[in-house]
């Protein structure tokens, strides 16, 4: 006999519990086995992730390295410019002088390196090197030949002027050099004179100023890419696991676990495929720099910073990319009638 | 009278597919009560599959109600409803519906993990279910490393995973050889026998009828008759070698 409708709900009110939250511990597990099987698949998604975030990554870097090559160097310039200034006029405390050289030594140095400059070397640069590093020796010569105080506080003078000359036609021949080879890579508006700095910049100003069009381009695209990768895996996975879905809300799993899954494991792969992408990436860009300008330069005027950023800003835009493009594939799993699931051929 | 354990009253489920509505069913009313065995039989199209989904707390009617364990099931909100599958109802299908990445153990642990036991717990229990059905020895076998029977031993252990009150199987023999089947079915009874749990099925197999207690005949979206086992005229022995009660 049907009874009232007032007993159904008392007893409704003892009968029912409410289903509880499952631990992420759990999702992670489950998601974590899931990715496992799916292994082949898995890996093909994150390699399309690597590769746009290796892209992305690669752009940023470039740009930075690039832009670190074409200011630094000329700030180096100014900085050594004004110190031999102070040498000159005497104003900034002496270097150490270096111990244990003796008079013999210096002129055996002086007298080959003048016959190198003056018979053997044919680049001008080169050449005029030889000839500061003549001048530092034997201006360390008459430190050493100095018989008096004052002599030799004149004699230190000297020799100090000599090597910040030095310094100041290493410094500019490194950046003639740069020149050459940043002209070589395209980039305009250098000149081998150096008159003033360009400024220093926040990050996101230098990339502003100083990405070419293409290249920014470029960057949209692999972030596009990117998006569309990991949102069409996702949809994928869902795809093939409408039974298994259907299944588990069976068992009494709740939306939210269901979308828990989705999100650990498109995280995950996201994660995953940034790290590796950002590695990849920073390392061919860093490599291909090294061709293109020498390792050395390169070393000497990295830009740590610059470097840092592009990786933070890149794993930032992987990051939110991957939770973006699982958004929808995850509700759209959780979202689904068991019944309608149940009947889908696999 | 014993208590009734699911009830349906004038349930009416219909679709609307562009204008026209087409009806599943028609107004069933239905009771089945606690540590029964009963069948649900009808051809395809009847809406034996709709009726059963209703059942299963996995659709809802278009018009009147569902109780299962004299809650109406059309009340209860996403939580409430997730505890009932996990707690009240086992589901068995024709497809097994193991879910692949995980071993037998894990299939069986999984409800027990959504209702909350720990892990030990749940791989005790789970471990003495596949026992009982005859996979002790498998625990750790993937789905694919089981045959159609195996899996289906699996499905019937998940399905007792948190001692439900009832059972409701899919067409539970409809991918299975005749042999096989009766196994599954022989399993089917033992549990309504030894655990007291309410099995429902939805079939066409006639080897079910002999371990029914009711069968419910539905026909265009009607029930069409309900028969007990004892006034059916079949000659057990023949059919499935099921011992009579």
């Amino acid at each position: 006999m049907p009874r009232e409708g007032g007993v159904v709900d008392e007893q409704a009110m003892k009968g029912i519990g409410r289903q509880i939250k499952l631990p992420w511990s759990k999702a992670v597990e489950i998601a974590a086995k899931s990715m496992k099987v799916r292994m082949g698949r898995s890996v093909v998604t994150t390699a399309s992730i690597v590769l746009a975030i290796a892209f992305l990554m690669s752009i940023l870097t470039g740009t930075t390295l690039t832009t670190s090559l074409r200011t630094r160097p000329q700030q180096e310039v100014l900085r050594v410019r004004e110190q031999l200034e102070q040498v000159e006029a005497g104003a900034i405390a002496p270097f150490a002088f270096p111990d244990g050289l003796s008079e013999d030594q210096l002129s055996r140095e002086i007298s080959s390196k003048r016959k190198r400059a003056e018979e053997d070397e044919t680049d001008p640069l080169v050449i005029q090197r030889l000839f500061d590093e003549v001048a530092v020796a034997e201006a360390a010569r008459q430190v050493l030949r100095a018989d008096t105080d004052y002599q030799r506080a004149r004699a230190m003078l000297d020799w100090q002027v000599s090597n910040a000359r030095l310094e100041l036609t290493n410094i500019e021949n490194e950046w003639q050099r740069l020149v050459r080879r940043l002209r070589l890579e395209g980039v305009t508006g250098l000149s081998v004179e150096v008159t003033r700095a360009p400024p220093e910049r926040g990050y996101f100003r230098m990339l502003a100023e100083e990405m070419e069009p293409r290249d920014r381009w470029l960057g949209v695209v692999a972030v596009m890419v990117c998006f569309v990768g990991i949102w069409n895996a996702m949809l994928m996975s869902v795809h093939e696991r409408i039974r298994e879905i259907g299944t588990m809300k069976c068992l009494g799993a709740l939306e939210a676990f269901i979308i828990k899954l989705y999100f650990l494991e498109s995280s995950f792969i996201g994660m995953t495929g940034t790290f590796m992408g950002i590695l990849i990436g920073f390392v061919l860009s860093f490599v291909r720099a090294s061709w293109a300008f020498g390792f050395g330069p390169l070393y000497s005027y990295f830009d740590f910073g610059g470097a840092l950023l592009s990786a933070v800003f890149t794993l930032f835009i992987g990051s939110a990319l991957s939770v973006l493009a699982a958004v929808f594939p995850a509700y759209r799993a959780a979202k689904y009638d068991p019944v309608v699931a149940m009947r889908v051929e696999e | 009278m014993p208590d009734s354990i699911v009830r349906t009253r004038e349930v009416k489920r219909f679709y609307e597919m562009g204008d026209t509505k087409v009806h599943a069913l028609r107004g069933v009313n239905l009771e089945v009560y606690a540590g029964e065995y009963i069948s649900i039989m009808g051809p395809s199209g009847s809406g034996k599959t709709t009726l059963f989904n209703m059942i299963g707390g996995l659709d809802k009617p278009s018009e009147g109600k569902v109780y299962i364990d004299e809650v109406d099931v059309a009340q209860l909100d996403a939580y409430e409803l997730a505890w009932l599958r996990c707690r009240k109802i086992g589901y068995i299908f024709q497809t097994f519906n193991i879910i692949p990445v995980m071993t037998a153990l894990e299939n069986v642990t999984l409800p027990m993990t959504f209702a909350g036991l720990t892990s030990d717990e749940a791989r005790n229990k789970g471990a003495e279910l596949l026992d009982k059905v005859g996979l002790g020895d498998r625990l750790n076998h993937k789905p694919f490393e089981l045959s159609g029977g195996q899996q289906q031993r699996v499905a019937i252990a998940r399905s007792m995973a948190n001692d439900p009150a009832v059972i409701l199987a899919d067409e539970p023999t409809g991918n299975l050889d005749l042999n096989t089947g009766q196994e599954i079915i022989e399993l089917l009874k033992e549990m309504n026998e030894t655990a007291k749990v309410t099995i429902i099925t939805a079939t066409n197999d006639m080897k079910m009828l002999s371990a029914s207690d009711r069968i419910v005949w539905i026909r265009d979206g009607r029930v069409d008759r309900i028969e007990k086992r004892s006034d059916l005229d079949i000659d057990e022995g023949k059919i499935g070698g099921v011992e009579d009660l």
